[in-house]
């Protein structure tokens, strides 16, 4: 009995040594996993807005590092947005600080979040949304939270980066600074296409819009009268999805609130945008070409419409950082 | 698409691997099944209606069949022998009726949902000629999936029954067999006695099975995802816009699509045969490095096996053995025995890749496509005898080093001229991509916009990957068998070594836009 005590006794150390091992192995395995992709994040992030996938990354979590309350107008909306609209075009032509505060696929209910989370941060006097988003459906991360699963999926979502990796991706933690294009994604592809503005049709049925999209429509509408901002609302070009069906949805709200809405994809005046070559996808997203085109147009109908809310800031010593950002503009626009 | 299927297998093979193993032996193959539904029903959705019906047409056809041939054992006893050939050929009637019916109606199922607009536009086009203008309803409905693959698997499935290969099985059996989920995206076409008894076997967790499948998604997802995602950008481009380009690379973009079209399609096998793996069930081998045939015989014995195996056994068989053959081959005895098995070659042949090129699609082009290699078979056979003649006088060993290099080539060659009618848009483009390649013009690809730099290197670099590691297995080198019999902490080394590749070298996400699979449609 003594005998076959000692034995079971010998069998279970030797049974515990060997759990205890296998255990001990999986976590130094795991352990060294999780460093190494710890690692992999720091390597594949943007370090900056020059890298790849660096403007669409910053120009959105760079936001908060704007002088509190300096900015005028806000560009909201989904990707469609933030190819569109250039702050610095704005800046350059009527001297209006603003920013673009749009991501891929934002539905209008993101956009009513990051709207208030702008509202944190900046007192803007108008807001100038692409109507794009209303159309979009509503994704689980957005906004913010978004940005944070990112920066943990980081060598997944910029993995493309490999071309560009150099000595300072493996040495440099990225740090958060100004956004120097604030929020505008510049695409510097032109892309073929033979579309063409389309016509203003209010005989064909308006597209159904959902009550949680029209929930937040109103919920943004009066966010805006809260705080004392004009909104307007703009379709921006984009043919490859465009329909009066739409637009039309859009024109109803728009009336129903009082709203200006400036459908780009049809004719209006003094809008001649050349389709040819103002987009980088088929007819989906403007490049820099059609942002800029875009950008100048809605400068001088701000400007038209609303510079008794707004102060032209070129000549404001307060605004020299923005100043001095324009020359840079040019230049990389004229790179291209 | 693309790669989202393999992902979406993937995710679901693994939810389903844990149901599996959670479950008793004998619950685990009507746990397949069950999933195995749902995946196509997930996927096809009403669609899966088609499905259900070819699994229920071939259950009933194969229990008749079992019914003529208990009927026949039962009654033949005590019949003398005319008598019991009388009985035989009257059962025999009976079951080519079963069969006969069973597959009409899946045909008609194929026919109608992927033919119909195909047959529609040559009717109008053949009364055209005689100003007779007709309009053929142009059907617009959604394939449903993989059904090119399971209507021919279900067919062979109740051939095989008829012809006393095996009994037909029970309901569960039949549709577990044509059902399987991991093979009904892009096959391999399965033989009902190979794959059954592994699917009702309901084998537990086995680490070689576990880690071999494994290494088998993983292979599958880099040659899907590194190599063939990455080639697509060129070949896509060079064939949407072949008027834009010449010369050079016109070629390149013809040798790229060729190489993608088997990274991809081997890839899928790959991972699909991956996923089988993992509840230790084996699929059948659809490649066999086809790149090194030294004819295109060779070739389709090593490319697509499974397809060739089912022409070979359900079409040229058939054909061969009929007896109009038969009568013909007896008429033509007065010729020799080369003369005679050409004609009859020719002939089951012409059936043979008249269907290999049908199954590829509904158009011109692939029928074009299936004729082109007819022709390269029987001028094959017909010069076989002039060059072993020339050979031995040249006193050639058609055997040597350099001779089997330039057959690999030759192939080489005259596959991607398939391939170039197979992806081509139109039989014109392809004539004209083909008058291109010999007309002057940019050479410098980076130039032309199309890729960059980094991308083209990496194209050349994973194509080498390929091609060392199909060196490798033609060497009859296991590199399964190396890696499962390495310690555990090196085989997870190396399974997170190729995920890292996958993950930094894919050509996915910001940049690249997935390509839809090219045999997935089928």
């Amino acid at each position: 009995m003594a005998m076959a005590m000692s034995h079971l006794t010998l069998f279970m150390e030797r049974f515990n040594m060997k759990v205890k091992k296998r255990v001990l192995t999986i976590v130094v395995f795991l352990l060294a996993l999780i460093l190494v992709y710890g690692y992999a994040i720091i390597i594949f992030m943007p370090k900056d807005e020059n890298d790849l996938g660096g403007s669409r990354y910053y120009g959105y979590v760079n936001f908060k590092y704007e002088r509190k309350n300096s900015i005028d107008a806000i560009f909201c909306g989904d990707s469609n947005a933030y190819c569109g609209f250039s702050p610095l075009e704005l800046y350059k032509q009527v001297g209006i600080t603003s920013y673009t505060r749009a991501g891929s696929q934002e539905s209008i209910i993101n956009v009513e979040t990051i709207l208030k989370e702008t509202l944190k941060y900046q007192k803007p006097k108008l807001m100038v949304m692409d109507v794009d988003c209303m159309f979009q459906p509503n994704i689980f991360f957005s906004g913010t939270t978004r940005q944070k699963f990112i920066n943990l999926i980081a060598p997944f979502y910029f993995h493309a980066r490999w071309k560009e990796l150099s000595f300072k991706d493996f040495v440099t933690v990225p740090k958060p600074t100004k956004s120097f294009l604030k929020g505008y994604v510049l695409e510097r592809n032109v892309y073929t296409n033979s579309y063409k503005k389309g016509v203003t049709n209010l005989s064909i049925a308006p597209k159904d819009l959902d009550i949680s999209i029209k929930k937040s429509f109103n919920n943004i509408v009066n966010i805006c009268k809260n705080h004392n901002i004009a909104l307007v609302l703009v379709y921006l070009p984009a043919p490859a999805s465009w329909t009066n069906a739409k637009s039309n949805a859009i024109q109803q709200l728009a009336n129903e609130y009082n709203l200006p809405y400036l459908d780009l994809n049809c004719e209006y005046e003094g809008f001649e945008l050349n389709y040819a070559n103002s987009f980088y996808d088929d007819g989906e997203h403007l490049n820099f070409k059609g942002a800029t085109y875009v950008t100048q147009f809605l400068s001088y109908y701000i400007k038209e419409n609303y510079s008794f809310v707004i102060n032209d800031h070129r000549q404001d010593k307060n605004f020299d950082n923005w100043n001095s950002l324009i020359p840079l503009y040019d230049q990389l626009i004229q790179t291209y | 698409m693309g790669f989202k299927i393999g992902i979406y297998l993937l995710l679901f093979a693994s939810i389903v691997y844990a149901i599996y193993l959670a479950l008793p032996k004998k619950a685990r193959p009507f746990c397949l099944l069950a999933f195995s539904i749902l995946f196509y029903v997930i996927y096809s959705k009403f669609l899966t209606i088609f499905l259900l019906l070819t699994i229920l047409t071939v259950y009933f056809g194969g229990i008749a069949i079992n019914k003529f041939n208990d009927k026949f054992a039962l009654q033949k006893q005590g019949l003398e022998k005319e008598d019991r050939k009388k009985l035989k050929q009257k059962f025999n009637r009976k079951k080519f009726w079963v069969v006969f019916c069973v597959i009409l109606v899946n045909l008609a199922f194929i026919g109608v949902l992927k033919y119909f607009n195909f047959f529609g536009s040559i009717f109008e086009g053949f009364f055209s000629w005689f100003n007779v203008t007709i309009h053929w309803p142009v059907l617009k409905i959604a394939l449903p999936l993989g059904i090119s693959y399971y209507t021919l698997t279900a067919i062979g499935y109740l051939v095989d029954v008829n012809r006393g290969k095996y009994r037909a099985g029970n309901f569960w059996q039949v549709a577990l067999f044509i059902g399987y989920f991991p093979q009904l995206y892009e096959g391999p076409f399965a033989r009902f006695d190979q794959l059954s008894p592994q699917l009702w076997e309901g084998k537990g967790f086995d680490a070689n099975n576990f880690y071999g499948g494994l290494l088998s998604i993983l292979w599958g997802f880099f040659k899907k995802m590194v190599i063939a995602d990455r080639l697509a950008i060129i070949a896509t481009e060079v064939f949407s816009n072949y008027a834009q380009y010449n010369g050079i690379i016109i070629l390149l973009g013809i040798v790229l699509f060729t190489i993608q079209l088997y990274a991809e399609f081997s890839g899928i096998i790959d991972i699909a045969s991956g996923v089988s793996e993992l509840f230790g069930i084996k699929l059948a081998k659809n490649f066999n490095q086809p790149f090194f045939s030294r004819n295109v015989g060779e070739f389709w014995r090593r490319w697509h096996i499974s397809l060739g195996a089912w022409l070979k056994d359900y079409i040229f068989y058939p054909v061969s053995m009929s007896r109009g053959i038969t009568k013909l081959n007896k008429k033509m005895q007065k010729l020799n025995s080369f003369m005679q098995l050409f004609i009859t070659s020719s002939i089951a042949l012409l059936a043979v890749w008249l269907t290999n090129g049908l199954w590829h699609g509904a158009g011109a082009k692939y029928i074009v496509y299936g004729m082109y290699y007819y022709v390269l078979m029987l001028v094959g056979l017909c010069c076989e005898p002039l060059f072993a003649k020339i050979y031995k006088k040249m006193k050639i060993n058609k055997d040597s080093k350099p001779m089997i290099v330039l057959s690999f080539l030759k192939t080489f060659v005259l596959v991607n001229l398939g391939m170039l009618i197979f992806r081509a848009n139109s039989l014109t483009a392809a004539v004209k991509m083909f008058g291109g390649i010999f007309t002057g013009g940019q050479i410098d690809i980076i130039r032309t916009g199309i890729i960059d730099c980094q991308d083209f290197i990496m194209c050349f670099v994973t194509i080498a990957i390929l091609f060392a590691v199909d060196i490798i297995k033609e060497k009859n080198i296991n590199i399964k068998q190396w890696f499962l019999t390495r310690k555990t902490a090196l085989k997870l080394t190396i399974v997170i070594l190729i995920l890292v590749l996958i993950v930094v070298f894919g050509a996915y996400g910001n940049g690249y836009v997935p390509p839809d699979p090219i045999y997935g449609a089928f």
